[in-house]
């Protein structure tokens, strides 16, 4: 294996592997290239101090997050809070399908009935609009009464 | 009194003081901010590289636990969910800075660096032989794709896969900003190169 190979995959491989182990070939190779044993250690420095970092907060940050806080803590679990919106949003598909579907049962309804009765034997079929109209104005003339 | 109540909070794990402060004791989550703030900052921090934006990120990620202190979990996980929180809101504003984005985090009304203090840092890395201040400066000098990969990654311990997940890109790319990232590092605090 080359060298560049090699610090190639120390430099990209997981940090774990990186602090426990390195694969066979390449830990072959870190044995006989001393420039490369010690890249792999430096590396591994690096990774450890990283991973070790901490920086102290600043004194500031007390007041300020403190101050930021609101009032009383959230109470509702996550888990609560989706349920209940769940339930919310449950109830208003139910309100809504409702009106839906009972508006267009009633207009169902509507049309059965009367093409029921309008196919019963003996039964006059309704008329057009403009006939049923013309018909409704001649008989409330007839049923005025003339002076 | 205050201070009584403060000294016996602290002998309590992370999961009695939750308890406590979601019964609205408010001194047992100002508890769980002492005990947390340092690691939430350092993360932050390493994420936006300025003590004004990683201020204002470590108050959003409190905040947030307060309002959800319900659903905080109990089972020990507090620092892992303070510090997701701290990375998210530390991305998002790497993000909104990057994108011009105007974001409603104070900082961004500031746009001047604010070089952090690290004068009360221990100096915890011997055998690197350099203190937390010039791990942490030459961790800032690092471009901000490459830092954010290897926060998450040694910081927080994120599998290179959960932050191709995390971050929208190919695991190919989480690997090579990990390794330019760790190459600048080692060139940084050895100063030199190896060829």
């Amino acid at each position: 294996m080359k060298c560049e190979t090699v610090r190639q995959l120390l430099a990209e491989s997981d940090a774990n592997a990186l602090s426990a182990g390195v694969s066979p070939e390449v830990a072959q190779h870190l044995g006989t290239c001393e420039s490369c044993a010690e890249y792999h250690k430096e590396l591994q420095t690096v990774s450890a101090g990283l991973g070790g970092l901490t920086i102290v907060a600043p004194s500031e940050l007390y007041p300020q997050v403190m101050q930021a806080l609101p009032a009383k803590p959230g109470v509702l679990s996550r888990k609560m809070a989706l349920l209940l919106s769940m339930l919310v949003v449950a109830l208003c598909a139910l309100i809504i399908e409702y009106y839906y579907f009972y508006g267009q049962y009633r207009q169902q309804e509507h049309v059965i009935s009367t093409s029921c009765v309008e196919s019963m034997p003996g039964v006059i079929p309704t008329p057009n609009t403009e006939e049923y109209s013309q018909t409704s104005q001649l008989t409330l003339e007839q049923l005025t009464p003339s002076q | 009194m205050r201070e009584d109540q403060s000294s016996s909070l602290q002998h309590l794990d992370d999961a009695e003081l939750v308890q406590r402060a979601q019964s609205g004791q408010r001194a047992a989550f100002e508890s769980l901010f002492h005990r947390h703030q340092d690691r939430v900052y350092t993360v932050a921090l390493a994420i936006v590289g300025n003590a004004t934006d990683a201020k204002d990120v470590v108050q959003e990620t409190f905040v947030r636990a307060y309002k959800r202190l319900g659903s905080l979990r109990t089972d020990g996980g507090v620092v892992a969910y303070l510090c997701k929180t701290a990375t998210n809101v530390a991305i998002d504003l790497v993000r909104a800075r990057k994108t011009g984005k105007q974001v409603s985090l104070d900082a961004m009304k500031s746009s001047g660096i604010d070089i952090p203090d690290f004068s009360n840092s221990p100096q915890a890395h011997a055998e690197l032989q350099v203190t937390n201040e010039e791990l942490m400066n030459a961790l800032l000098s690092i471009p901000d794709d490459q830092r954010i990969v290897l926060v998450l990654h040694h910081l927080e311990g994120v599998r290179v896969d959960e932050i191709a997940d995390m971050l929208g890109i190919p695991m190919g790319t989480v690997k090579s900003r990990l390794g330019r990232g760790r190459e600048w590092l080692r060139r940084r605090l050895y100063g030199k190169v190896i060829d």
